[in-house]
């Protein structure tokens, strides 16, 4: 989204914006972006309806962990053998409880990093044109738009019940 | 809840909390400062004199330290019941208390965590706990409960500082948008560029609740672990297979008399009333009447398990936990920990704010020597009586047990002042979305 121009608008109810949400869809409008001060992800508003690709990341880390778990253990053992007799070698429900840990540790790390690849996180700066009231009392619709788009945009948020439009480079 | 009426309310009302503080705030500061700086003391005579100089030695060669590590960590656990296991189960009255039982779990691991590093004679090797190559042939014993419980401790640690700090976030965020200068700097820096789109949300609410899923077995886990590093042993009164879940439920017990004692102050202080509610606490306390009960059922097993067994060590060990040298604490804790809760069956000790206070206290001290009699008695009293013997603390022991709560304490009141105690992006969220009053 860099060198484009945008529109944002702000509405105080929600069904505005989802009444917003369709029409500048129906008008034509495919690049789309919602911020709110809670989430709306069950709402039509929600422009990705895609379920997050996070749950990737933790089975991914889950099972990195488990492997990790059992390689540790089974390592440590096979490199630094304490010989016991009639004991073996490899004790697997000692180990499986190493294993276990390994997976949560490894699965909350990969969740958190998943989240924060996917979310586009962390950025220094919040982008041009963010509104502090969006994280407060308003829902903002941000049309992505050329600048002769941009124009016709702002007439429709306002037509749909925007109480303020800003157009914002992006 | 009492709901708030409207968005800009919950962000005024909450972000209030982080005002400057006043004179007040300073001097309980200080003086919290003073005790852990009296601990260290205690702490840095205890490294250069020697281990010798605490009252633990043959056979009690686990005491206060010991005690105050599982105490410690027992607190961490209604944290995480509060904010993961509640939240799976989508518990509304969670919203609004979950923040301050979260922090109660990330100081108390924090807390609890120095505790195997004081009980070490020499600190500085700590790290021969963690497994790396070197060549002396030297490395950690996965078979041994005690690195199953590094593992697990450092693990839990991670975890709830995660889902902490990642539930903090939209908030942080609000925040920042409210502060000018260096504080809307830094807390920038911390918010990570939150806007709250809705990428961000999609993402961020699914790893929430991966987050909350992964959280709740260490629930159940983390304490389990921690009983092993008794029951694994052949020591009577420790050899039992009820550990775990007896544990776990003295955990959740414990954390949650913590968390109670913590938000009665908070409430007033801050003004609170209208997100921490009387049946937010009493709610706790309900919970609390069914972990009392899971505890005093299990303090029964213990002592039929002994006596049904037939073996005469450990039916010694519980006779004279009874009525032997410590049996003064074994009833002070059963007083505590059963009788006590069990006051709260009736409404007007639930709906009593003193009332609450007075009895989490009491809580909090019985679990405190529950851990006391399970660790103590079983080494004072084991097999041989040529090697039985007594355990009397000694000043540097006491000094640091209370230079622990200072230390707990001192970073709850650091973080009510810096953070928002109260998570507003869901408190929001129990509100219904704002809709045109025609519809």
């Amino acid at each position: 989204m860099n060198g484009g121009h945008s529109v944002i608008g702000f509405f105080a109810e929600v069904d505005l914006l989802e009444d917003a949400v369709k029409g500048a869809r129906a008008a034509g409008y495919e690049r789309l972006q919602v911020i709110s001060p809670v989430p709306l992800t069950r709402l039509d508003v929600a422009i990705e309806n895609k379920r997050s690709p996070v749950r990737f990341f933790t089975l991914a880390g889950g099972l990195i962990g488990f492997g990790v778990g059992w390689a540790l253990t089974t390592g440590s053992a096979a490199h630094y053998p304490i010989i016991v007799g009639g004991k073996p070698l490899m004790s697997l429900t000692p180990f499986g409880v190493i294993a276990y840990v390994c997976t949560i540790l490894f699965g909350t790390l990969f969740t958190v990093g998943g989240m924060l690849f996917n979310a586009r996180l962390p950025r220094i700066q919040v982008g041009r044109g963010y509104d502090a009231r969006l994280t407060g009392n308003r829902f903002g619709l941000q049309v992505i738009c050329s600048s002769e788009q941009c124009a016709g945009a702002g007439d429709l948020l306002r037509e749909f019940g925007a109480e303020e439009v800003k157009h914002v480079e992006v | 809840m009492t709901q708030p009426p409207t968005y800009t309310r919950i962000d005024t009302d909450l972000v209030r909390t982080m005002q400057p503080a006043g004179r007040a705030y300073y001097v309980v500061l200080a003086i919290l400062a003073a005790i852990v700086g009296w601990a260290g003391y205690a702490w840095s005579v205890q490294i250069r004199e020697g281990l010798g100089l605490a009252g633990i030695s043959h056979p009690v060669g686990w005491g206060v330290y010991i005690t105050t590590f599982v105490f410690w960590v027992g607190i961490a656990h209604s944290g995480t019941l509060i904010s993961a296991v509640l939240f799976l189960f989508r518990v509304r009255w969670r919203s609004s208390i979950y923040r301050t039982a979260e922090a109660v779990t990330v100081f108390a691991v924090a807390t609890a965590g120095l505790f195997p590093f004081i009980h070490l004679g020499r600190p500085w090797v700590a790290y021969w706990l963690m497994p790396y190559p070197q060549m002396g042939g030297l490395s950690p014993n996965f078979r041994s409960p005690l690195v199953w419980d590094v593992f697990a401790i450092s693990t839990y640690f991670t975890v709830s500082a995660l889902f902490f700090i990642t539930g903090m976030v939209p908030d942080l965020a609000i925040v920042r948008d409210r502060s000018v200068g260096w504080r809307e700097k830094i807390y920038g820096l911390l918010a990570q560029g939150w806007q709250g789109t809705n990428r961000q949300w999609r993402h961020y609410v699914a790893a929430y609740v991966f987050l909350a899923g992964l959280a709740t077995p260490l629930v159940i886990s983390v304490h389990s672990i921690v009983s092993w590093d008794f029951a694994m042993s052949v020591v009577p009164g420790w050899h039992t297979t009820i550990f775990p879940p007896y544990f776990v439920a003295g955990a959740i017990h414990s954390g949650l008399a913590m968390v109670i004692t913590i938000l009665i102050p908070m409430r007033r202080l801050f003004s609170l009333d209208a997100y921490i509610t009387q049946h937010h606490l009493g709610s706790m306390a309900k919970l609390m009447i069914l972990t009392g009960m899971l505890l005093g059922y299990s303090y029964a097993i213990e002592f039929f398990v002994a006596w049904y067994s037939g073996n005469p060590f450990e039916r010694e060990i519980f006779f004279w936990r009874a009525f032997g040298h410590y049996a003064w604490a074994l009833w002070l804790l059963v007083a505590c920990n059963v009788g006590a809760p069990l006051l709260f069956f009736m409404k007007r000790f639930r709906e009593s704010t003193p009332w609450l206070v007075v009895l989490s206290l009491l809580v909090n001290v019985g679990m405190f020597f529950e851990r006391f009699v399970i660790i103590v008695t079983s080494l004072a009293r084991e097999f041989d009586p040529f090697a039985w013997g007594l355990y009397v603390p000694r000043w540097p022991e006491i000094s640091i047990l209370f230079g622990s709560f200072a230390w707990f304490f001192l970073l709850i009141l650091i973080f009510a002042k810096l953070f928002p105690v109260v998570s507003m992006w869901e408190v929001k969220e129990l509100l219904p979305l704002p809709r045109r009053k025609s519809t």
